[in-house]
């Protein structure tokens, strides 16, 4: 089904990883320290808004119990996030890769959207198992690898644990869904 | 040297003589039970995930995590607890308590109270 509705997010963090060949997007190991930064904050600022998006459609406990979940767990490790780059005075740095992410979510909450009821939820589901198989890959394989900042190599590693288990709960969000 | 002093130095000698000989008596006497414990929420899981304590012991919940948690059982909850915050919660009656963290389920834990 609707590996079509798979995310826009889960796309563009493919495209910026060069997987279809984008020219535009960033690979996402060639990031700087405040470019990492900025890109996993949008990352999970993007979470908060499909969950939000959910909210607002979706009638279904599971579904809803899974984006209140989203958004109280991102709220806390973005504020994390901010209070590190605070405390290093450092400023987040935009950069094509979160431009990419940004466009794939605008694209995804323009299709889901116009869904509602079962199959509003099976696409929720089913986006955000994929969209945190594809973040998980990015933080755990090309962010904290390369990550110079000793501070945000630990938060994004504590953050990856987080984001672990979401992707578990997510896969049994769409296993109870249905399809 | 003082009267008292010797008389003290005495009565050492008499109780360390008595506790040797209730020594045989204390291996049959099992461990004792903390008075408290420490439970730290760390990595989406309670460590130690069991813990036993002492009627009327306390177990202190530390959150460790960047995301908030809590331990929730049928007759204690913690709230919640955000990162580096931390609650005591005190156990007057023996029993086994189990818990979990009620916005990750599969976080699950155990008091047993003796």
């Amino acid at each position: 089904m609707s590996r079509k509705f798979l995310g826009g997010l889960a796309l563009a963090a493919a495209l910026a990883a060069g997987c279809a060949g984008s020219a535009v997007a960033q690979d996402p190991a060639k990031l700087n320290d405040l470019e990492i930064a900025h890109a996993a904050y949008v990352a999970g600022d993007i979470d908060i808004r499909n969950a939000h998006l959910a909210l607002a459609l979706s009638d279904d406990p599971k579904v809803r119990e899974f984006a209140e979940l989203m958004i109280r767990d991102h709220e806390a490790v973005n504020q994390q996030a901010l209070t590190l780059l605070d405390k290093l005075k450092a400023k987040p740095q935009d950069n094509e890769f979160s431009q990419a992410l940004l466009k794939g979510a605008h694209e995804n909450w323009a299709k889901m959207a116009k869904l509602s009821g079962h199959a509003f939820d099976k696409s929720y589901a089913a986006n955000e198992l994929a969209y945190h198989q594809t973040v998980n890959h990015v933080v755990g394989d090309a962010f904290i690898p390369n990550v110079e900042n000793a501070e945000l190599k630990t938060l994004l590693g504590s953050a990856l644990d987080v984001f672990k288990a979401h992707e578990k709960h997510a896969a049994e969000m769409v296993a109870e869904v249905g399809s | 040297m003082t009267p008292v002093t010797r008389l003290g130095a005495g009565s050492l000698l008499w109780s360390r003589r008595r506790l040797l000989a209730l020594l045989p008596l204390a291996a049959l006497i099992r461990p004792a039970r903390a008075d408290s414990a420490i439970v730290e929420m760390h990595q989406l899981k309670f460590a130690p995930a069991e813990i036993e304590i002492a009627v009327g012991g306390i177990v202190t919940f530390v959150n460790l995590d960047l995301v908030p948690h809590t331990a929730t059982g049928d007759v204690f909850d913690t709230g919640t607890l955000r990162h580096n915050e931390r609650k005591e919660i005190a156990f007057a009656a023996a029993g086994t308590f189990p818990y979990l963290c009620k916005f990750h389920r599969h976080m699950t834990g155990r008091v047993v109270v003796r």
